[in-house]
């Protein structure tokens, strides 16, 4: 395994890796070079002997062959058949993602304006007041429902981003693998969060939830008591 | 030690080790070559793979007296690739080891 015989010194040593690494077509041969360079000039530094270095070192074409390994391979029919196949399949999956990101969006969006329902009723500011009008303890324990909904959403929206993007992340490191035999495991295809925070997102979505039901059904009660009928939207004059 | 397993954890030991901290090639080298038995300068093609998979990034140092020496440094990609593969390595060798131990209980 060391050839401390037929290679005398770091001059030989670079000599015979530059052919070898010509010979297997590496690319950046230069960066290489330089890289053992620094390593010679390091351990002698550190007081190795160039024999001594040298026998420590593994050969120059074992170092050759291992640099080989990631080569890009040549071009060729099968090859540009994966390109093109890839690239179809890059412009389903953008598409994809463009919708599942307006799901994200719609989410968002539907936190906002529930959030904003939610507070005009509990607060008594905002435009909510010109089209229902009912007793205060209805609003704010409807407004509360609907401020739920909108927190519920939004934690909705927390994570489906999350998934989408480790969705994106998954994709494109099996983009990678399939032209560059990547040995690296996949992605995960769920978010890897840290414990702590997947605790809070569940904490506020489980708060959430059980403040909408709660508000909700203590709101109905109220406001179908107050008038007296089931349907008290009706005997409010909403939706008139 | 046989080398076809060696291969592939080595890789996870470079990875670890960039993860503690960047360090410059050589040093990684060093480390692992007084760790283990293997030939010295098999560390540097290991840390090109790992660039050029876009786990690893590369840096030059401004250093007072000598030339501009290469740093490394995990990417992002490098930092998640190292804890899945730290943990599938992790859970394959308690699976392993659960398993050549077993048989001597039998």
């Amino acid at each position: 395994m060391n050839r401390a015989d037929y290679v005398a010194n770091e001059a030989e040593y670079i000599a015979e890796l530059e052919k070898a690494l010509k010979k297997r077509n590496v690319e950046d041969i230069g960066d290489v070079i330089e890289e053992y360079r620094q390593h010679f000039a390091n351990k002698l530094a550190d007081g190795y002997s160039e024999a001594e270095i040298i026998a420590k070192l593994a050969t120059p074409q074992n170092i050759a062959l291992q640099f080989t390994g990631d080569a890009p391979a040549a071009m060729n029919f099968s090859r540009i058949l994966l390109s093109v196949g890839m690239a179809l399949l890059d412009m389903f999956v953008g598409a994809g993602a463009v919708l599942l990101f307006s799901w994200v969006l719609v989410l968002f969006a539907s936190a906002l304006s529930t959030g904003a329902i939610g507070i005009s009723l509990i607060t008594g500011l905002g435009f909510v007041w010109n089209y229902v009008t009912m007793p205060y303890l209805g609003a704010l324990l409807l407004g509360i429902a609907c401020l739920s909904i909108g927190v519920i959403s939004a934690v909705g929206g927390i994570y489906s981003y999350l998934y989408i993007v480790q969705w994106a992340r998954a994709y494109l490191r099996w983009h990678k693998g399939v032209f560059h035999k990547s040995v690296y495991p996949a992605l995960p295809m769920t978010p890897q969060l840290q414990p702590k925070t997947k605790r809070r997102l569940r904490l506020v979505m489980v708060i959430s939830l059980m403040s909408m039901g709660i508000a909700f059904i203590l709101g109905y009660l109220v406001l179908a008591l107050s008038t007296g009928a089931m349907e008290f939207w009706h005997a409010l004059g909403w939706f008139v | 030690m046989n080398t076809q397993y060696k291969k592939g954890v080595l890789e996870l030991c470079v990875l670890c080790l960039l993860h503690k901290r960047d360090q410059y090639g050589y040093d990684v080298s060093e480390y692992l070559s007084g760790k283990m038995d293997i030939a010295d300068g098999t560390v540097y093609p290991i840390l090109r793979k790992l660039k050029n998979e876009g786990l690893v990034t590369t840096y030059l140092s401004e250093e007072s007296g000598g030339p501009p020496r290469k740093y490394y440094s995990l990417s992002e990609q490098g930092r998640e690739a190292y804890q899945s593969a730290k943990n599938e390595w992790l859970g394959f060798a308690a699976t392993v080891k659960e398993m050549l131990e077993e048989e001597d209980h039998e």
